[in-house]
């Protein structure tokens, strides 16, 4: 508690991202599930196509299965759940057991072999995860701690959002949160980066037509404003 | 005795940045009964931290840290010694000294040769020597046949190693035949590189010997460290950060002043 | 004892468990598994004397064992006075030449002691081993207790169990007592390590810093903590899971990608605190375990209060010929194997390799020790619908700080198989929790 190392640095803000990915995603997935009851087969390609993940399906309900639960697919929700659940399970001492148990039991959903109904399982992970993030605030006392894990979390949620075409409304309210942990931490950022964001952001709000096709230079500042491994 | 003007200095090329560099080195002679120590420089170049501390076996040892990225790395210690070699340290005896270490596990064919000699002097010193006399006659020295990794059984088994392997044979003969004895790491008279000599226990303190020369350690001896075997007493170590490859350039040198 | 509904609810513990990732690793081809440590409800239960016999019994081995420590890597009284014979320690790989001369602060060597035993079907509690350099475990009795108290208050309300929930404080007095002015730090190997639930866990509770090698530096002969914006925080004392071994790359074995390089230099200038300290492989050995009921009357003057296992050394004349002509019925023990290998039960071979046994004993008489097979008291499990006996045995934890104290509970393993005597838990086996009674 209180003295947080590279190594620890690194985890929260990864703990933050993969916590993150996996709950938007599934959110989204829940979307797509729906849409695929009619959808023509393959209707997953543009998806994959947004999240910059290799389309390796061959048809939309084993696009379900693999995409949900693949263990050796690194585009996986499993996949992702696992990498949050590595980045926690290395902070139980900043976490406490109590928060740790949400992400451990997120985990668990994923590994039972009931896939049955895909949704109605997952409900768990997403219900789990919400369950996390409260318990964070109430339980990790190190208040740098959770402004690195939320840094993680909004980064990942305006990169999701942004490729995903959420509404830019959303968009700046994401960016607008971040802004607000950001200032709080003690991490280094690259100022000059955050601002070119803000402007990009600006742009495609009040000029739509202006920030067209800029999709990727965004993303690339984004990801570029906080040096971690 | 001997007044001796010693030089010694180890530089470290790197071929590529290498940082986060620690490093622990055990050059600097320590006075005793035999010879006495007078610094007169010494560097370790670069270091963001440097402490003298003593190891576990009485060395002295330099141990420190350099982080930002480095290309070279060097140290010096120049010194004046006087020395009078050819007596006994008085010490009493730990008994680590007395059994084999990694270095000098007594093998097959050593134990066999150590049975072969009939030592028949009646004291530690006089057997000693009849060892290292057995191991002039029956080992023999070439340059580069044997490594840092070399062990006594392995060197014996080709007859021929370097004063590494001298000094470890010559240990697990005399443990074997109940004279405690340890390795020593010093500089010799001339200019060139390091040199290993042992010292054996006589009941009342240390002796040295240097088998590789067939001599009684005189006054032209320096010693730096000892140990059980090599293994206790390398000179310098180091662990860094990086992928270059290293190229170490060594220089020693004592005369008579 | 009422301990119903305990019993009655043990899935759900072990549930909660799995929900606290409370589990062990280990290694199969090479590859990394964790498991969950089943639970077994019901506990062994040590009755208020049988405590305090062994309490005493305990503190008193582990302050001989704490003084035996001091004395090999410094004075070596006992060897010159004849007590223990010289090559036991001097040629044992538990001994560290790079200790010598090192004064560990407050002169303690093992601060938190792992002493196995087994209680015989005569009632008598026998020491199996001690472990004075990473003994684990404390941890799943620790944590099995808060949830059975959540599941079954009752069982709880009405028996009188001392609460074994001090652990957590015991051990922060524990790295206190010794702490040479910095923060406290629990530095483990990393996630694949068998224990690593126990270091995180024990972290959280005691509120000390949970550390990998690579977060820790020496500087001007101190340990320092780099936090992420290059600030440093001094160390005052370390509870390290790694072995000794490992924890010097300068000083030990050279290829450890772990370690925190010239720790071992800060140490001896008793500049920080390292738990357990380094070099006490010696003191557990297993030719040393014969010599500690010695230690106790050499250095406390007392009879121990604990017996060994009948233990004999063939090294001496008259146990090498009882040896030969008993060993059909004794263990053999190769002192300089650990974890299990190397133990040879001699009414398990044959004629033939009785006898090859026998001249290697006889050959290599220093290497060996050998051992009564004791008959110990078997604990039940719940097994299914039924209640079976099993083999189980002890691991209390002894603390040495201001003073010496053994924590009021313990770690009980048990094999799941009913012709093993062993209990080790990659062998399938679990734990139990283990009740002191206050009255």
């Amino acid at each position: 508690m209180g003295a947080i190392s590279i190594e620890k640095l690194d985890h929260l803000y990864w703990l933050g991202r993969y916590t993150e990915r996996v709950y938007t995603t599934l959110r989204k997935f829940y979307r797509i599930f729906d849409d695929m009851i009619e959808a023509p087969e393959g209707s997953y390609t543009y998806y994959c196509k947004r999240l910059n993940i290799p389309d390796i399906y061959t048809s939309n309900s084993q696009f379900a299965e693999e995409y949900l639960y693949g263990k050796d697919n690194p585009d996986s929700l499993y996949s992702n759940m696992s990498r949050a659940f590595d980045n926690a399970i290395v902070l139980r001492d900043e976490l406490s057991s109590n928060v740790l148990s949400y992400m451990q039991m997120a985990l668990d959903v994923f590994e039972s072999d009931n896939h049955a109904s895909p949704l109605l399982e997952l409900q768990s992970v997403i219900d789990y995860l919400l369950a996390f993030w409260g318990c964070v605030d109430d339980y990790v006392e190190d208040e740098d701690c959770r402004n690195i894990m939320k840094c993680g979390k909004y980064i990942e949620r305006l990169d999701l959002y942004i490729r995903l075409e959420y509404h830019t409304k959303d968009i700046e309210k994401e960016f607008r949160k971040l802004l607000n942990r950001l200032h709080k931490t003690q991490m280094y950022y690259d100022a000059a980066k955050l601002e070119k964001l803000k402007d990009m952001i600006d742009a495609k709000i009040h000029c739509p037509e202006q920030a067209e096709g800029k999709d990727a230079e965004l993303l690339d500042y984004l990801g570029n404003i906080i040096e971690v491994r | 005795m001997k007044s001796l003007q010693f030089t010694y200095r180890m530089e470290l090329k790197f071929d590529q940045p290498v940082c986060d560099h620690y490093f622990a080195l055990r050059c600097v002679p320590a006075s005793n009964d035999v010879q006495d120590i007078q610094i007169t420089s010494r560097y370790v170049s670069p270091a963001d931290s440097l402490d003298e501390v003593i190891d576990g076996f009485g060395n002295h040892k330099y141990v420190g840290h350099y982080m930002a990225n480095h290309m070279k790395f060097s140290y010096e210690v120049e010194g004046i010694a006087r020395v009078k070699g050819m007596q006994v340290q008085p010490e009493s005896l730990h008994p680590m000294y007395k059994y084999p270490t990694r270095y000098t596990e007594p093998t097959e064919e050593l134990i066999e040769y150590g049975e072969s000699l009939t030592l028949t002097a009646g004291d530690n010193l006089g057997n000693a020597i009849q060892i290292m006399d057995a191991l002039y006659r029956d080992f023999k020295y070439v340059s580069g046949s044997t490594d840092i990794h070399t062990t006594a059984g392995e060197a014996w088994k080709k007859r021929m190693g370097v004063c590494q392997d001298y000094a470890h044979i010559m240990i697990t003969l005399c443990r074997m035949k109940g004279i405690p004895a340890r390795y020593v790491n010093g500089l010799m008279i001339g200019e060139g590189y390091t040199h290993a000599w042992v010292e054996i226990y006589t009941g009342e303190g240390w002796y040295g010997l240097d088998p590789t020369n067939h001599l009684h350690v005189d006054d032209y001896y320096i010693k730096l460290a000892h140990g059980r075997d090599y293994g206790d007493c390398v000179l310098d170590k180091g662990l860094f950060l990086g992928q270059a490859r290293q190229t170490q350039t060594i220089y020693a040198n004592v005369e008579e002043i | 004892m009422n301990m119903e509904q305990l019993v009655n609810h043990v899935d759900g513990i072990n549930r909660l468990l799995a929900r606290y990732g409370v589990k062990f690793g280990i290694y199969k081809n090479q590859t990394f598994h964790e498991q969950l440590f089943p639970f077994d409800a019901i506990p062994r239960v040590i009755s208020k004397d049988d405590f305090a016999l062994l309490e005493r019994g305990l503190i008193q081995r582990v302050d001989a064992l704490n003084l035996f420590l001091k004395d090999v890597y410094g004075e070596k009284k006992i060897i010159k006075d004849g007590v223990i014979p010289e090559e036991f320690v001097f040629s044992s790989s538990g001994y560290l030449a790079e200790c010598e001369g090192a004064c560990p602060p407050k002169d303690i060597y093992s601060h938190i002691s792992g002493i196995d035993l087994v209680q015989g079907k005569d009632g008598n509690w026998y020491i199996l081993e001690d472990n004075l350099r990473i003994p684990s475990g404390a941890s799943y009795p620790l944590i099995a207790r808060e949830l059975e108290r959540r599941v079954a208050p009752d069982t709880f309300r009405k028996n009188p169990i001392i609460d074994n929930r001090n652990y957590a404080k015991m051990l922060t007095d524990t790295m206190e007592y010794v702490n040479t002015g910095g923060i406290r730090v629990i530095m483990t190997p990393g996630r694949y390590n068998a224990a690593y639930f126990e270091h995180s866990y024990l972290a959280e509770r005691t509120g000390s810093v949970l550390a990998m090698c690579s977060d820790l530096f020496v500087e001007k002969n101190h340990l320092y903590y780099r936090d992420y914006r290059g600030g440093k925080q001094k160390v005052g004392v370390i509870y390290r899971r790694i072995s000794d071994e490992y924890l010097d790359p300068m000083t030990f074995n050279p290829e450890s990608l772990i370690g925190v390089p010239n720790i071992m230099d800060v140490y001896r200038s008793g500049n920080v605190a390292i738990v357990n300290a380094p070099g006490n492989g010696i003191a557990d050995d297993k030719g040393i375990y014969y010599f500690v009921p010695k230690m106790i009357r050499y250095y406390l003057d007392q009879e121990p209060v604990l017996r060994n296992a009948p233990t004999y050394l063939p090294y001496y004349e008259e146990d090498r010929k009882y040896v030969l002509e008993n060993i059909h019925k004794l263990v053999i023990k190769d002192v300089a194997e650990a974890g299990g290998y190397g133990v040879i039960f001699g009414n398990e071979l044959s004629k033939e390799k009785l006898e090859d046994m026998k001249e290697l004993v006889t050959r290599e008489s220093r290497r060996f020790i050998a051992q009564e097979v004791i008959d110990f008291q078997d604990l039940y499990i719940v097994e299914g619908d039924e209640k079976v006996a099993r083999k189980a045995d002890l691991r209390a934890f002894v603390l040495s700080g201001e003073t010496t104290k053994v924590w009021p509970s313990g770690l009980t393993r048990f094999s799941r198989n009913p012709d093993s005597f062993v209990v080790n838990s990659s062998q399938g086996g679990g734990f139990k929790d283990t009740w002191v009674l206050s009255q």
